[in-house]
């Protein structure tokens, strides 16, 4: 009997052996499998953490970061903004046209590349260039800033199509920064029969998603995913990515983890202590200046000794809030635009002086009452530097009291209402003369209703000026006054952070939280 | 009774720690902003840590959370008084009634984000907001229960007695109705308290209720996630506290509701 029992034991023994090889080389395979799986497919697309959903398919619509960089890779502009890293300037380069060339102040002749072919097999023709410019500057938010002038007039009179690829821009009257005005995505090329199907109405329809860019538009999925589809006939070479698929992770801790874990490859938007842990953990974090520049507006009709508003720069300690609240991801402002611009002057920064804030108060008579700092809930970066602020403010004998809202609402009290001393908002222009504007009286982004007359009239003369060198040294004077008068506390250009994980090379960055995915190539 | 005594033992130690703060802390929930000591992990220092802005946690969780529970029991205490007013003249009266009980329904079914958003953009922000949005949440619910207390005593043979006697319709209400009207608002109150606090915190969290620098438990969550990955000493005190004192209250519920049993017949 006991030897029957121990054989049925040494029988059990030898088929639990047996079973936990079975499972254990089979968990292996797949475990193996599912990698070189993972390894083909993510060769194949490159997937994207994006902060929030896009607004719109229009890209004449488009307003937020994150439509110009989905919509960016679909559609192109006459002319690139591009990025020197070492210079660490914005270029404008040729890219839809071949040449152009001023005939006089207000006639530019342009001439366009051949061969460049829309998504649908179609060419690229001046017809389509003249329909999408005109729907631009009467639809678009922004190309309606871009293409009028101060009093709201069309910059541009008419677009003359000579032939196929020649035609030449009318203007009302000189205007020199309009090559760099051409090259903002809001002025997108797209076929003529979309840009006049759509002459009322938005786009949205993803089959009249078209453009000339690197990749087509294939599938969108409200509140979940936008895809990407190379396109093959692209004019440049072919893009090296098959597919690109932007997942909107909106929680920037779950976007930090999704890059860390590899669930996407690229994320954008992180914070500054995220940027810290992630780049222990051996995550590649690129890290540039961005055109974003934070500031506390001052309502110059609320506020109107120029004496405390200065006194509140002089209140606030920058160095203090760049490096141990942004973690140094930032840069001190110097000016009243981001130094990668062309033309940026480097003005003397205002200093951490509370003693001199005191005594500058003091000569204005004193302020003897509360201060309304109104922030915006989108960016709870923002709703921390407004606590900072208060802090600093109060410690030279400013009360402020903070009202906290949710963007759409902020937006209307700010900047239609003006129903406010201080509000903290971070203006991102695309060019330099487009961001000075923001200053001049009457401007639609200019909430702190500041009005000088001398920055309105060195801005028209700016955008007559011939002479790039005349032109700059008329920038640096606009930059000068504006910076000293204070219609708000200039702060920091806050930095694009942008994570990616090991195995991701050549990716670029624009200072627009752009990314250029031209040169991007996926191992691993 | 073990449960009895322990819900009178933590609600009066809860009172007593809460009305000493100041004493108990040498810290101040409005602490000037110190960058230098941001986001410290706990020390015999601060015992739990500094916040994105260098201020101790600790005292803005207490000041937040007795901010939280004076909130909740203002909002309720309103609703309470109101909903028990119209309720019982909604029982009595029909026209009241066919005006109220349709405009009560709606309010009942908008989400409170809803209402204090509304309010927000039409009054202006603060905590007066966080109350009236809370309490209008809440004000459905006890004119609803206290309006079926009161159809109920109404028809009691001892009201119909009380009214031979000459008794006038004031006494009655005062005498009879509302004081069987109060024992279930008593209870009503006590179980809509974990309500009202999740509500408190859900609307400071989306940055609709209490303004900074002025802490609040939503507050502090909304900070906490942001920082979860390298800070979560800012997260845990709070989710803790609001677990916590949920738990406590649904006991303290409950034992309430068993000694009202007890009480009455009814």
């Amino acid at each position: 009997m006991q030897g029957t029992d121990s054989m049925s034991r040494r029988i059990v023994a030898v088929i639990i052996i047996i079973l936990a090889m079975v499972i254990g080389s089979s968990l292996y395979i797949t475990n193996w499998s599912s990698r070189l799986w993972r390894d083909l497919h993510s060769a194949k697309e490159l997937r994207i953490a994006i902060s929030t959903d896009i607004t719109t398919l229009d890209i004449n619509y488009a307003t937020s970061v994150t439509d110009f960089e989905v919509l960016g890779k679909v559609y192109e502009s006459l002319f690139r903004i591009d990025y020197d890293p070492v210079a660490k300037k914005l270029t404008y380069s040729k890219w839809l046209v071949e040449d152009y060339k001023p005939i006089n102040d207000t006639n530019w002749l342009f001439i366009l590349r051949s061969n460049i072919r829309f998504h649908n097999g179609e060419e690229l023709t001046a017809w389509d260039v003249k329909a999408s410019i005109e729907r631009s500057a009467a639809v678009s938010p922004i190309g309606k800033m871009l293409l009028r002038d101060a009093h709201g007039q069309p910059i541009i009179e008419s677009i003359i199509v000579y032939n196929r690829t020649a035609f030449i821009v009318r203007l009302k009257k000189p205007f020199v920064p309009l090559l760099e005005h051409l090259a903002h995505l809001a002025v997108a090329i797209m076929p003529r029969d979309v840009a006049e199907k759509y002459r009322d109405g938005r786009i949205d329809s993803v089959a009249d998603v078209v453009g000339t860019g690197p990749y087509r538009l294939v599938e969108y999925v409200r509140g979940q995913h936008v895809k990407l589809q190379r396109f093959n006939e692209y004019w440049r070479r072919e893009p090296r990515i098959e597919s690109v698929l932007y997942m909107i992770i909106t929680d920037p801790s779950t976007r930090a983890a999704a890059v860390e874990t590899g669930q996407v490859d690229i994320a954008v938007g992180i914070a500054p202590e995220m940027a810290i842990r992630l780049k222990e953990r051996g995550l590649q974090i690129h890290n540039e200046t961005g055109v974003r520049f934070v500031i506390a507006a001052i309502n110059v009709q609320k506020i109107s000794d120029v004496r405390i508003r200065q006194a509140m720069n002089y209140a606030v300690d920058r160095r203090a809030v760049v490096y141990r609240m942004m973690g140094g991801f930032a840069v001190v402002a110097q000016s009243i635009v981001s130094p990668i611009f062309p033309g940026h002057a480097q003005l003397e920064s205002y200093s951490y002086d509370p003693e001199r804030a005191r005594e500058l108060i003091e000569d204005a008579g004193g302020l003897n009452r509360t201060l309304t700092l109104v922030v915006s809930t989108r960016s709870p970066k923002d709703v921390e530097l407004a606590q900072v602020l208060q802090s600093y403010l109060s410690a030279v004998g400013i009360d402020v009291e903070i009202q906290t809202m949710e963007h759409t609402a902020f937006l209307k009290k700010v900047f239609t209402e003006h129903d406010f001393d201080l509000a903290i908002y971070g203006p991102s222009p695309s060019s330099l003369y487009y961001g000075l504007t923001y200053w001049r009286s009457g401007a639609a982004l200019n909430a702190p209703l500041y009005s000088n007359p001398e920055v309105d009239r060195l801005l028209d003369e700016a955008a007559r000026e011939g002479s790039r060198e005349r032109q700059y040294e008329l920038y640096r004077r606009v930059q000068e006054i504006v910076w000293h008068e204070c219609p708000a506390i200039w702060l920091y250009y806050e930095n694009i952070i942008v994570a990616t994980r090991p195995g991701i090379e050549g990716l670029k960055i624009l200072p627009f939280q752009m990314l250029i995915l031209d040169g991007v190539s996926v191992r691993g | 009774m073990n449960n009895r005594l322990a819900s009178v033992v933590v609600i009066s130690m809860l009172v007593l720690l809460l009305a000493l703060i100041d004493r108990l802390t040498p810290y101040r929930y409005d602490d000037e902003v110190n960058l230098d000591e941001r986001l410290l992990p706990p020390s015999p220092k601060h015992l739990l840590g500094t916040d994105s802005l260098g201020r101790d946690v600790l005292t803005r969780l207490l000041h937040g959370f007795r901010l939280s529970l004076a909130l909740s029991l203002l909002s309720i205490a309103l609703s309470a008084a109101v909903g028990s007013l119209i309720g019982i003249s909604s029982a009595l009266s029909k026209p009241i009634q066919i005006v109220v009980d349709p405009l009560f329904s709606f309010l009942y079914v908008v989400p409170s984000v809803i209402v204090a958003a509304v309010i927000a953009f039409t009054v202006g922000f603060g905590l007066h907001v966080v109350a009236i949005a809370i309490a209008l949440r809440l004000l459905p619910v006890f004119y609803r229960i206290v309006r079926t207390v009161a159809l109920t005593v109404a028809v009691q043979p001892y009201i119909e007695a009380a009214r031979a006697m000459g008794a006038s319709l004031l006494h009655i209400v005062l005498h009879y109705i509302g004081r069987e009207a109060m024992r279930t608002v008593a209870v009503l109150s006590i179980y809509s308290f974990p309500e009202a606090l999740s509500m408190e915190i859900s609307l400071s969290f989306i940055g609709l209720g209490v303004q900074p620098p002025t802490p609040s438990i939503g507050g502090m969550l909304a900070e906490g996630v942001r920082y979860v990955a390298v800070a979560p000493h800012i997260i845990l005190p709070p989710a803790v506290v609001v677990f916590a004192t949920i738990l406590v209250l649904d006991v303290v519920g409950e034992e309430i509701e068993k000694y009202r049993r007890e009480r009455t017949l009814i």
